[in-house]
């Protein structure tokens, strides 16, 4: 029938970095005997390389790679806006000091070593007080446990006028490039990362965890087209097999995306993947060799909700 | 990271893997042939995210199973579109979702073509509901066939043996999917396909 070959015919093509991608991951299998052993990390260390900045356990060069454009500069405007109008149309309710947001999401789990498994699925559940300073999340064991998180910025720094696009990177800015100085990799080689990727990687987490305003999440949408080398993918999909539209963002390691609703902007999920092979060091166990193409994360939330207490459930 | 270009342009996929199974840096040149058919296959299918990722998995798991390949098949396409389709069929369940997302709202992420006026842009969104809602409800078998042959271009024999059934089962198949297609969509159940 030609109705259904012409269904869904414009599907974009492969994009030459997913190609690389691919074809590298291809390349590596033929090119390495059967796989060794690869040691599944603890699952706490995985959570905390999710729900701290990604970039902790790796070694990230200096050079600043401009992403490839995927779309024109003009879409992100498009995007950015439309997500802003719609953060703003859609209000929110105020949080009261001392509440956490509840948050639970759906995962694709853990594979073996870094990187997740895009066919099995996890839920997981973390409440961020509103204040944006906590996080905390159950063990197995089910006892609590209660941190403190990154980006360090919280929603209600961010919350103080003048609530400007540029004000909120500036201070987000100033809080990552701290944070970032005090930290080394596991390897001890000091921690170096690009300003558009701290930036990125912070709108990204804050959207994902935090209670945010109504004015604050429109300012920060609007922030995304100023950070060079932001893009849009027409075509993403987050944990939950929701279709979206996302803010992606690529170093010289990963590309890492922010999907949103394509009717109206909600915030769905995130996306995360490879783009270079890369060896990781740990200082207390064997290196593990990521190639191009391994998928770090993926994620869709389900339920965003306040509550009184960590722990509570709505 | 590209590998050292083979001599290739004269080798049908068979020779290749044959060659492959000693020397295997040759079967990196049956991706460069397909990589991006079944991207698209796939992509049309779920998205163009989960493509990427199955893209690659379709020819890990090939150049694995490449000692397996029956060299008597000149074209290795038939044998690709099957294993991509296995780990499509792996997310049957998003892929449901969003036909039976798509039949209710018409809203297509996609790009929409240049040069559409309001008029046929809502009339293509009909369709595409239209479309979905008839892909919905096909079960997953008969919707392999049916896209198979209307996407990959698969010819019957072909399908047979992408899915290792028999020819037999691909033509019922096909035909009870296009009468069912035909039937959600309201088209005219006169007009022949070739084949």
């Amino acid at each position: 029938m030609k109705e259904i070959q012409r269904f869904r015919a414009s599907v974009p093509t492969i994009t030459r970095e997913a190609e690389e991608s691919a074809r590298a991951r291809l390349l590596h299998e033929i090119h390495t005997p059967p796989a060794p052993a690869r040691r599944r990390l603890p699952r706490l260390a995985w959570r905390i390389a999710l729900a701290g900045a990604f970039s902790v356990v790796v070694g990230v060069g200096a050079v600043r790679l401009q992403a490839p454009p995927t779309t024109p500069v003009a879409s992100v405007q498009e995007l950015s806006e439309r997500a802003a109008e719609a953060a703003e149309a859609r209000g929110g309710v105020k949080p009261s000091p001392g509440q956490w947001l509840y948050v639970r999401e759906k995962l694709a789990a853990p594979g073996d070593g870094v990187g997740v498994n895009l066919d099995e699925r996890t839920t997981g559940e973390m409440w961020t007080s509103v204040d944006g300073k906590q996080i905390a999340w159950y063990q197995p064991s089910g006892e609590l446990l209660v941190q403190g998180t990154h980006p360090g910025i919280s929603a209600a720094d961010l919350a103080e006028p003048p609530i400007t696009p540029q004000e909120l990177l500036s201070r987000i800015d100033k809080v990552t490039a701290e944070s970032m100085a005090r930290q080394f990799n596991s390897d001890g080689s000091p921690h170096e990362e690009s300003r558009e990727q701290r930036l990125f990687q912070a709108i990204y987490q804050l959207m994902g965890e935090q209670a945010l305003s109504p004015e604050v999440r429109a300012a920060l949408f609007r922030a995304l087209p100023l950070i060079e080398g932001v893009a849009v993918r027409p075509d993403a999909m987050d944990a939950d097999g929701r279709q979206g539209v996302a803010f992606s963002y690529t170093n010289d390691w990963a590309r890492y995306e922010l999907i949103l609703s394509p009717d109206d902007f909600r915030y769905l999920g995130t996306y995360g993947v490879t783009v270079a092979d890369r060896t990781i060091r740990y200082t207390d166990s064997d290196p593990v060799f990521l190639p191009a193409g391994t998928p770090l994360v993926l994620s869709a939330q389900l339920k965003a909700h306040l509550v009184d207490k960590a722990g509570q459930r709505p | 990271m590209t590998a050292q270009p083979v001599e290739t342009v004269e080798m049908d996929d068979a020779e290749l893997i044959r060659r492959s199974r000693d020397d295997p840096e040759q079967f990196a040149a049956l991706f460069d042939r397909y990589a991006h058919q079944i991207h698209h296959y796939v992509a049309r299918r779920l998205s163009t995210q989960a493509a990427d990722d199955i893209t690659a998995e379709t020819f890990l798991t090939a150049f694995r199973r490449r000692d397996s390949y029956d060299l008597a098949r000149p074209l290795a396409r038939p044998w690709l579109y099957g294993i991509a389709t296995t780990l499509v069929a792996r997310h049957r369940r998003d892929e449901e979702r969003f036909l039976r997302a798509l039949s209710r709202t018409g809203a297509d992420p996609l790009p929409e073509p240049m040069a559409d006026t309001v008029i046929s842009r809502v009339a293509a969104q009909e369709e595409e509901r239209r479309i979905a809602k008839a892909l919905a409800g096909l079960s997953r078998g008969d919707r392999d066939v049916l896209l198979l042959v209307a996407w990959g271009d698969l010819s019957y024999e072909e399908v047979a043996q992408a899915l290792d059934v028999p020819v037999g089962t691909v033509r019922s198949r096909l035909h009870r999917a296009r009468k069912k297609a035909r039937a959600a969509f309201g088209g005219d159940p006169t007009r022949e396909e070739k084949q």
